[in-house]
């Protein structure tokens, strides 16, 4: 009766640690996304400023994947906030050409508008993308840039 | 590289965004005249088509929006779509048409 009472108790521990091996197994193997998409914050070319005494609110966005991908397409929206809610200023969208190996960036750096006049205004980009990856289309979420900062740049 | 700074660009990219952005401001100031034409007839017919040695864009007008689809006269270029806000007042509806043209004109920052 000892005897089957300790096999029983052996069992049980065993499938709990089976249980929580395969729980292990699990996370470790959970899928993550196989492209990352980010955006930065919107920023005034200082370079630009300094050279041509241009101002212009420019947002830009990237994207890294760990498998090969083709027809990237990245946007970027930038938004300024206001007392209403906030406003879609501009927005480019970019589509690349060919395969873009694992590892390599694709950006959208192109993503600008020209201040009409040094008003402070709060900021922000928006950001999405499509990939072809093993024939089957892939979104990456929007994503947001992490700061609003105010800006001397009315549009 | 660090992918953590999307901001990043390298000295090129850096040249490049100067030599865009600079000749996107230099083509608001040279051509527009020409824009402001263009304006007009895109906002009576709401379409408007023109080329450049590069691109073919068409532009159009759909609900809010001004919308510009560049599609590249080679398989080497990439294509590109701008979007923009419809202002209320008059003047702005033509600035706003004049900075789209010209910064499709102007071209992407590679």
């Amino acid at each position: 009766m000892k005897h089957q009472r300790a096999v029983g108790l052996l069992i049980i521990i065993s499938l709990i640690n089976m249980n929580s091996a395969l729980g292990n197994q699990s996370s470790t193997n959970e899928l993550k996304p196989p492209c990352r998409l980010q955006i930065g914050i919107a920023h005034i070319s200082t370079n630009l400023f300094e050279k041509f005494r241009i101002l212009a609110v420019k947002v830009n966005a990237s994207s890294i994947c760990n498998v090969p991908q083709t027809n990237v397409t990245i946007t970027v929206e930038i938004w300024k906030k206001g007392l209403l809610g906030n406003h879609f200023v501009w927005k480019k969208t970019i589509n690349s050409l060919g395969t873009t190996y694992p590892g390599s960036r694709v950006n959208n750096s192109s993503t600008y508008m020209r201040c009409k006049d040094k008003t402070s205004t709060y900021y922000y980009g928006v950001s999405y993308s499509k990939a072809l990856i093993d024939g089957k289309w892939q979104y990456a979420r929007h994503v947001l840039s992490k700061e609003t900062p105010p800006l001397m740049c009315g549009t | 590289m660090d992918f953590d700074d999307p901001d990043f660009l390298t000295p090129e990219q850096k040249m490049r965004e100067q030599e865009v952005i600079a000749r996107c401001f230099n083509l608001m100031r040279d051509e527009r005249s020409r824009y402001e034409e263009q304006a007009q007839k895109l906002l009576a017919s709401e379409f408007f088509f023109s080329k450049s040695h590069n691109y073919e864009f068409s532009y159009l007008i759909q609900e809010d929006r001004y919308i510009c689809n560049a599609n590249p006269q080679s398989l080497l270029i990439q294509s590109f779509s701008i979007e923009a806000p419809i202002p209320d007042a008059f003047e702005e509806k033509i600035e706003t048409l004049v900075e789209l043209f010209a910064q499709s004109e102007a071209g992407l920052i590679h």
